[in-house]
């Protein structure tokens, strides 16, 4: 008698045999103890594999996967707002165009005698003068026109404790700045006087000029807080508000007032702010939420130093280091989890990888995960939407911001100012003239090397720029 | 009224129905984190794990095609994230946890006043040895075993996860078994251990 293959034998046992062979196998069982005995091995091996039991998942397990997608939903809406925006950029443009054009033929019409040019002698060119300059004097004007229709800034004050770039673009109308800067602020005064979160606390402050968003608060329609990023449109849309008008609101006017001093000057005589066009209106208003490009607010948002503190402390966890399909956004949702549980601390310190740590690396990740839960649940989210700013870039922009800076904190508020003038100018130009802008005699003569500097690096951070193009 | 097919929930999560991906997130939350402890012995991994499968499941709701089964697909997800992190361990990981998890006392872990200790001991015990058994195989057969045998996938199906074929799947389970069968002889042979 021939036994079948141990294979077949094992193919009986699964039940994958067809029913005539199956038969087979029973008729040949009956005659042999050895092959029968195998297959009760086989099926009594079934029975013994049922002993390792499920595992429950811990009861946060849920939780963490709606939040997961919960942020997945966050990102998703971020993006696609991102490419509507730059959608509008084309009609945007188009709105200035025909601006400057109404512009030129109003003032041929109403504007003549020595006046006109009196005053375009008195406006130099932003392309020949240092910006900084040239906004102060182009915006007098502007703000004394916007002082008779809106309520009065503390301008002093915005630049003392908002930071000059704030200031510069915070100006009008004062409750408004107020409350666009100060909440944040003293969240994070408080912060500071949690002496567990103190140093993360002061590490969350960015630097001289960029104020921190409150978490839910409609952010400022304000191209130059860099706080804004691509939500901020999205909440200012949300928020059906209409947008700051020429005259009423003058943020708007007022951030766009190096481009339309720009583009005044170099197409006539500098305009008569009173006697602004509707068209021009129209094209401010539509300019005002796209002066800073996504990525560069990204890049500058993800170089503060939350992502910094983030990046460093919380990868040092080491947890799931191996794993690519864990990003650190996941890293951060599963953060939040655990400081929302007491077990937190708990469940890493249970962790064997953890454990597998030295121990001072294990006492420094205790130290960071006892920061992290004494953060608010407001700046738990500025964290988290700044980590995922930081993952939208590329690596190496990202490289490229966390350099860029301190070199940017160091610059003078008016010098920024004026770098920040420059790189308007830089983002509308083709990525292929970036370089010979950058190299222009114009440039070279209104910027410090250390400005030119800063100037590249942040040209760095624009769409279509070689670092852009290496994977994220 | 009829429960829904997977098919159908993942249908309507694709129409943006949240409570079609809270009821497929019910189904198969412990079958995921369960699949993965048993390929992984991580329990923080296997959540970390089965999260992304959740989330990756609701990226692609939009581009989701029902030209197979949604267990298919899940798994295949689920199979391709777990031998990526199984080849992304360490050797020494894999074989040097074996003492320091707390998850591997038993004695701690069940240290109970109940008549039924020493019983519950001897129990944990054969798990454990049914654990390493499984543990000891090859990834792939690893994969094949406990798909087929704790999360009750087919072998066509498993064939489908696994891209291979499906003789080639049989010829994979028929290997692992017949380790398993070696090393769980004396389990087999219902002794003690």
């Amino acid at each position: 008698m021939k036994c079948f293959e141990r294979a077949h034998l094992f193919a009986y046992a699964q039940r994958m045999l067809e029913a005539r062979e199956a038969a087979e196998v029973r008729t040949h069982l009956d005659a042999c103890e050895v092959c029968r005995a195998l297959v009760g091995e086989y099926e009594r091996l079934e029975t013994v594999l049922d002993e390792w039991k499920p595992t429950e998942p811990s009861p946060w397990f849920d939780a963490r996967v709606r939040q997961a997608v919960k942020a997945q939903e966050a990102a998703r809406a971020s993006t696609a707002w991102m490419r509507l925006r730059w959608g509008w950029l084309a009609t945007a443009s188009l709105a200035v165009l025909v601006a400057a054009v109404s512009l030129v033929t109003y003032r041929s019409h109403r504007i003549s005698g020595p006046s006109a040019p009196a005053r375009s002698a008195q406006r130099p060119s932003s392309m020949t003068q240092p910006a900084p300059q040239a906004l102060a004097e182009s915006r007098p004007s502007i703000v004394a026109e916007k002082k008779a229709a809106a309520p009065p800034v503390e301008t002093s004050k915005a630049k003392g404790e908002g930071g000059p770039l704030l200031a510069e673009h915070v100006a009008v109308p004062a409750p408004k700045a107020a409350n666009l800067e100060n909440p944040p602020r003293q969240a994070l005064r408080a912060e500071a006087q949690n002496e567990a979160a103190r140093p993360v606390a002061q590490s969350l402050r960015p630097p001289q000029g960029l104020s921190l968003r409150a978490a839910g608060r409609p952010a400022p329609p304000l191209e130059g807080n860099l706080d804004a990023g691509g939500r901020a449109g999205k909440e200012r849309e949300a928020s059906a508000q209409p947008a700051p008008s020429a005259s009423g609101g003058g943020a708007l006017a007022r951030n766009s007032a190096g481009l339309e001093n720009r583009s005044a000057v170099q197409a006539a005589p500098a305009p008569a702010v009173g006697g602004e066009s509707q068209a021009m209106a129209t094209g401010r208003q539509a300019l005002g939420g796209l002066m800073i490009p996504p990525a560069a607010r990204k890049a500058l948002l993800s170089a503060s130093g939350q992502a910094a503190v983030r990046d460093k402390d919380v990868e040092e966890m080491g947890l799931y280091r191996n794993l690519e399909v864990l990003k650190d956004f996941d890293l951060l949702v599963d953060f939040d989890v655990l400081s929302e549980l007491p077990l937190g601390e708990k469940k890493v310190a249970h962790a064997q990888r953890f454990q597998s740590l030295p121990p001072e690396q294990q006492e420094r990740i205790d130290e960071n995960l006892r920061r992290w839960n004494a953060f608010s649940p407001a700046q738990k989210e500025q964290i988290r939407e700044r980590q995922e700013i930081l993952a939208s870039l590329s690596s190496a922009q990202r490289q490229e911001a966390r350099a860029l800076f301190p070199e940017w904190g160091r610059l003078e508020p008016q010098r920024r100012q004026a770098v920040l003038e420059a790189f308007r100018h830089l983002r509308g130009l083709p990525p292929d003239q970036r370089q010979d802008y950058l190299s222009s005699p114009e440039v070279q003569q209104q910027f410090s090397p250390e400005e030119r500097q800063v100037l590249e690096g942040l040209s760095q951070l624009l769409p279509g720029s070689k670092l852009e193009s290496e994977s994220p | 009224m009829a429960m829904e097919t997977d098919l159908e929930l993942m249908l309507r999560v694709r129409e943006g129905d949240a409570q079609s991906f809270e009821e497929l997130l019910r189904r198969y939350r412990v079958p995921l984190v369960s699949y993965f402890y048993r390929m992984l012995r991580d329990r923080a991994l296997a959540e970390d794990l089965a999260q992304e499968v959740f989330l990756r499941v609701y990226k692609a709701r939009e581009r989701y095609q029902p030209d197979a089964r949604f267990t298919t697909w899940l798994y295949r997800i689920a199979t391709n994230l777990a031998l990526n992190a199984l080849r992304d361990r360490k050797p020494e990981v894999l074989l040097g946890e074996e003492e320091n998890s707390d998850e591997e006392r038993p004695i701690e872990r069940f240290v109970d006043p109940k008549p039924s200790v020493e019983q519950q001991l001897v129990e944990n015990d054969r798990e454990r040895l049914v654990r390493q058994a499984v543990e000891a195989l090859p990834p792939n057969q690893r994969a094949a075993v406990i798909l087929h045998k704790y999360q009750e996938v087919d072998y066509r199906q498993i064939a489908g996860i696994l891209k291979v074929s499906e003789s080639a799947v049989k010829s994979l389970l028929f290997r692992a078994y017949e380790a398993l069968r070696v090393r769980l002889e004396p389990l087999l042979r219902g002794g003690q251990i």
